[in-house]
């Protein structure tokens, strides 16, 4: 997957979601409000084994946080 | 193992014209129990060296039926910049990456962080020597476990 498609992808997702990437990250298989309900919806889908991930609600530059 | 950082959405600026999107160094981790019977999904963590600690999003403690407040409150997390501090509580866990490395540490966990996972230098960098390469694109990074012997 070229990496425009990849990003094409991604922020054309619902902001402040967990979403659910298949296997290869090649698509958004479910959506949730929480990492467990994306996963559920993945799942019924079809997709077992998910990656999840966090869209912000803006794409920012990112600065990582210190602890 | 040699890893490709994955890209992500740029809001168009005027300062960096030519970046079209952000590449972040992450790779899918899961937490496990002691024998890989209870674990999360797998999901996003970005490996981080300005992070002093690994964090994780609350949501990863639910499979465990662990409470978040359960934990040991540790001080707030704040970046770098002076207004945002958010609550976070600390956790002993284990992170499985890469189908086979599995890490023991104390982890922290918030429902207020904005991505599902950082790996920070104290459990990770001090278990792993990483190489981060962005003169290439797409930038990658080599991941290393450290094995070092015991000196009596």
């Amino acid at each position: 997957m070229k990496p425009e498609e990849y990003v094409r992808m991604l922020a054309e997702a619902p902001r402040n979601r967990w979403i659910a990437l298949s296997e290869d990250e090649s698509r958004i298989v479910a959506v949730g409000d929480t990492m467990e309900e994306a996963t559920l919806k993945a799942e019924e889908r079809g997709v077992s084994d998910p990656i999840l991930a966090l869209t912000p609600n803006e794409w920012n530059p990112v600065v990582m946080l210190e602890s | 193992m040699r890893i490709q950082y994955r890209p992500q959405p740029q809001i168009e600026t005027t300062v960096f014209p030519d970046v079209k999107y952000n590449w972040i160094p992450i790779i899918p981790v899961r937490i496990v129990d002691q024998r890989l019977q209870v674990k999360t999904p797998q999901f996003w963590a970005v490996v981080d060296t300005g992070s002093d600690n690994c964090l994780f999003h609350a949501d990863a403690l639910k499979p465990f039926k662990i409470k978040l407040e359960d934990g040991i409150r540790g001080r707030d997390l704040g970046g770098i910049g002076k207004q945002v501090s958010i609550p976070v509580y600390y956790h002993d866990v284990r992170v499985l990456f890469a189908t086979d490395h599995i890490i023991s540490i104390r982890a922290g966990f918030s429902n207020e962080l904005a991505v599902p996972g950082v790996l920070g230098r104290n459990g990770f960098f001090d278990k792993y020597c990483v190489t981060f390469d962005h003169t290439e694109e797409p930038p990658c990074m080599t991941i290393e476990k450290i094995v070092r012997k015991k000196v009596n």
